[in-house]
């Protein structure tokens, strides 16, 4: 199967294709598909922390004019910032770790012809603390 | 940036100041000395520009931190948060997930394939990727004209606060007088020109220059490590000292539920008592008793005691309203009781002859008690409040994707060493930023109960807070090492941009238009020269720089956005994209930011606004008209050539079982 404008155009990702100008077979650079996968995770999580940030401090907070009677504490702060802004805030660092100790591909950034999840960076990790444990 | 003039002067900390100054100023020096000993086998430019590419986990991440924390973070980022009380806390959440957004987001693929291409800059990749020279151009003018204007407010930014830093040294001051009349002998002093700001902008910008330009990217980077690290720990340390001052957080929050936003105006006074004192010095406090009770104003200019007793201003009004004579002086009327101030001394011995006003009240929450504690926010000039919903959105999205599309960290995501590199360093930023903004958030919440008043002159209260509270603690050495963070964080910025200006002429220009093969011995030299060159010419532009910097950063900031974040992001996700989709996304970004600032500058007199349309900011705004522009120009013409797919997105299979 040739590279053609489909692959282009439409959503179909070919998997296996074979390169025109050397005839050699070719596949998807893994690099690629994990950087965009990764990349959607990212989007995801953002948008769930945003919709969850703000409706829940919209929610939560009182009408200007009532909030001196309403102030309702949660660990010194005003109750929507510690369920809107605080509790988020470290829950983010949680999916932040997530995302950088179990999602994240170790790939090979500096192989020419494209990466893969190749021992460099179990090798790397082996010789740096086990801190940031690689997902194979 | 005028704001940064008004830095606190910390009287009881002028000698540590200059000594926190030399000794910092030494160690960034030595840092960069140390740095250029480190010897690589790769080339010149890619050692000089990108660290050789082995960026390890500390040194990128806090390279990335500290070049994304500039002045404003410590000196308009608390000024926000004193004005506009916890609401601000949501303006900056999204700093929640900035780090896992502008580096999980392109920095893996930025990395491989900048090492695939051999690109040294953000032009140098994308000229590879379209093998459009065009593109390649379009981008390097962007960042060069962005960046100018940027490292001159940056430039300006710096020598101001050490300007204040140095005010009340007596070394400092005989330094100013033999250099003022030398300058004056000459004929060389600009008129207008403070010579203490003049000086001040040559020792700070050369030692900048001088270790950029010796040290390359490597030294930016080792300093920047230095400048992320005194950052942190300044916020670290000021905010137990300033919880203890307040009594706690809860005590703070049920005072601030209980503040009203302070009302200007202007009145007649007349001094009850003889006394010494000739003068009432600008933020002073004065309580007067008035048949509505107890009242507290706070002079928002410098007033002189006339033999009558009548206080006037310092410096007669310009207005030609008779009823602004230098009799009216212009007060903030604060809805406090004395008992409420602790750490400032109260003038008791004033009277109020008149209120000649007119009052100016907040445009939001005005009379209305707890506004500073719930959302919008209080706000002086938008009848919506500080935050209204749709901002909020914009702000949300603003600060992640705003910082992914910001060339300077598209630099630093192609000089990491590897991808478990990338991992540990977006939980490392994480935690970092964790550290410093939801706590500036606090302390300058707190503020507003320790230092109640300051909405007039909010840009000094970073500085105000580090006297107060050193001075509550009894340390007042500690001062000089608290305010080098914005100092740091100023260096840490300016230092990369510059790094940045020079890389684009040397790469993207000479190396790309005039001589495609240049020896490594010319390039080194004209990497040196430029770098050098471009340094000096920004601090000649800084002796007398526009107004309304703090502006121009906002500015520049979205324009980088708007200009390159949709054309980069595609070029590394979409194997259909060619250049022209990416000149047309990236010019229509370009203009429609500069269009929509165009417009909200003219609506608001020639002082620099954006003009929002449907309560959107122009980053929003411009990445969106980016993306559609982008994506339809890119379908209505050919795809890239297959050799480009191909390079870009495929690799030889691997005939191994896996």
């Amino acid at each position: 199967m040739r590279i053609s404008l489909r692959t282009f155009t439409m959503s179909i990702i070919a998997e296996q294709d074979v390169d025109p100008a050397s005839g050699d077979a070719v596949e998807l650079d893994p690099v690629f598909v994990h950087a965009k996968r990764e990349a959607v995770i990212v989007l995801v999580v953002f948008t769930l922390f945003m919709l969850v940030s703000l409706g829940v401090s919209y929610s939560l907070a009182p009408p200007s004019g009532k909030a001196q009677a309403a102030v309702d504490l949660v660990l010194g702060m005003p109750h929507w910032v510690f369920w809107g802004i605080f509790l988020p805030w470290m829950f983010a660092n949680v999916v932040t770790a997530w995302f950088c100790f179990v999602t994240i591909k170790r790939d090979d950034l500096t192989e020419p012809d494209g990466g893969d999840e190749r021992p460099e960076s179990l090798a790397s990790d082996a010789g740096q603390s086990s801190a940031g444990g690689a997902n194979h | 940036m005028d704001s940064i003039l008004l830095l606190a002067q910390i009287p009881d900390s002028g000698n540590s100041a200059i000594i926190t100054f030399v000794f910092y100023i030494g160690i960034v020096l030595f840092l960069a000395w140390l740095s250029s000993r480190i010897t690589s086998e790769g080339s010149f430019l890619s050692e000089y520009f990108l660290g050789g590419r082995k960026l390890g986990v500390w040194a990128f991440a806090l390279t990335f931190a500290a070049t994304s924390a500039s002045g404003g973070s410590f000196i308009g980022f608390p000024s926000l948060v004193y004005t506009h009380g916890w609401s601000v806390g949501l303006w900056i959440a999204s700093y929640m997930l900035m780090p896992l957004v502008a580096l999980g987001l392109l920095a893996k693929r930025l990395n491989q394939l900048a090492r695939k291409t051999d690109a040294i800059t953000v032009p140098d990749l994308l000229h590879s990727r379209f093998e459009s020279p065009l593109f390649g151009l379009i981008a390097t003018v962007l960042i060069v004209f962005f960046l100018t204007f940027n490292l001159v407010a940056q430039f300006k930014g710096g020598s101001v606060i050490l300007q204040t830093l140095l005010r009340d040294v007596p070394l400092f001051q005989q330094a100013v007088e033999v250099f003022a009349s030398g300058l004056i002998a000459s004929n060389l002093l600009p008129a207008g020109v403070d010579p203490a700001y003049v000086l001040c902008l040559i020792v700070f910008s050369l030692a900048v220059i001088l270790y950029t330009t010796y040290g390359g990217f490597r030294a930016v980077v080792w300093t920047d490590v230095l400048q992320g690290v005194v950052m942190v720990g300044g916020i670290i340390l000021l905010l137990p000292m300033t919880l203890g001052a307040v009594g706690g957080l809860s005590s703070a929050t049920r005072q601030i539920a209980t503040q009203i936003p302070p009302v200007r105006t202007s009145v007649q006074l007349q001094v009850t008592e003889p006394s010494d004192a000739r003068t009432l010095l600008k933020n002073s406090l004065i309580v007067v008793d008035s048949d509505r009770g107890e009242r507290v104003f706070r002079l928002l200019a410098n007033a002189k005691v006339e033999v009558s007793g009548s206080v006037v201003a310092a410096v007669p009004p310009e207005s030609s309203d008779p009823a602004q004579d230098s009799s009216a002086i212009a007060v903030l009327e604060l809805f406090i009781n004395s008992t409420d101030i602790h750490h400032e001394q109260l003038r008791r011995d004033v009277e109020l002859v008149e209120e000649v006003g007119p009052e100016t009240a907040y445009a939001f929450g005005a009379g209305q008690a707890g506004v500073y504690a719930t959302l919008p926010g209080p706000s002086p000039s938008s009848n919506a409040g500080f935050l209204p919903f749709s901002i909020a959105v914009s702000f949300f999205c603003f600060w992640c994707f705003a910082s992914a599309g910001q060339p300077s960290n598209m630099i630093r995501c192609m000089a990491f060493e590897n991808s478990t590199t990338l991992a540990r360093a977006i939980f490392t930023v994480s935690v970092y930023f964790s550290l410093i903004y939801f706590p500036i958030v606090i302390i300058f919440c707190c503020a507003r109960t320790l230092l109640p008043g300051w909405e007039a002159d909010a840009d000094r209260i970073m500085p105000e807070v580090v006297r107060t509270v050193t001075g509550i603690y009894g340390v007042p050495w500690l001062a000089g090492l608290l305010v080098a963070a914005p100092f740091a964080a100023v260096m840490s910025t300016m230092d990369s941009f510059l790094l940045m200006i020079s890389s684009s002429v040397v790469r993207d220009i000479y190396g790309r238009w005039i001589n495609t093969n240049p020896t490594e011995k010319r390039t080194k030299t004209l990497t040196y020269l430029t770098t050098f060159t471009v340094g000096v010419a920004a601090m000649i532009a800084s002796i007398n720089p526009p107004t309304f910097l703090q502006d121009i950063i906002v500015f520049t900031g979205a324009g980088f956005a708007t200009s390159f974040l949709v054309p980069v992001g595609l070029a590394l996700y979409w194997r259909r994209f060619n250049h022209y989709g990416a000149i047309a996304g990236m010019l229509v970004g370009f203009f429609s930011n500069i269009l929509l600032y165009a417009i909200g500058t003219y609506l608001n007199g020639g002082e620099i606004a954006a003009y929002q349309p449907l309560k959107l900011s122009p980053f929003l705004v411009g990445c969106i008209s980016s993306l559609v522009a982008a994506v339809l120009v890119c379908i209505l013409t050919p795809p890239p050539s297959q050799a480009i797919v191909v390079k870009f997105f495929y690799r030889k299979r691997r005939l191994s079982a896996r």
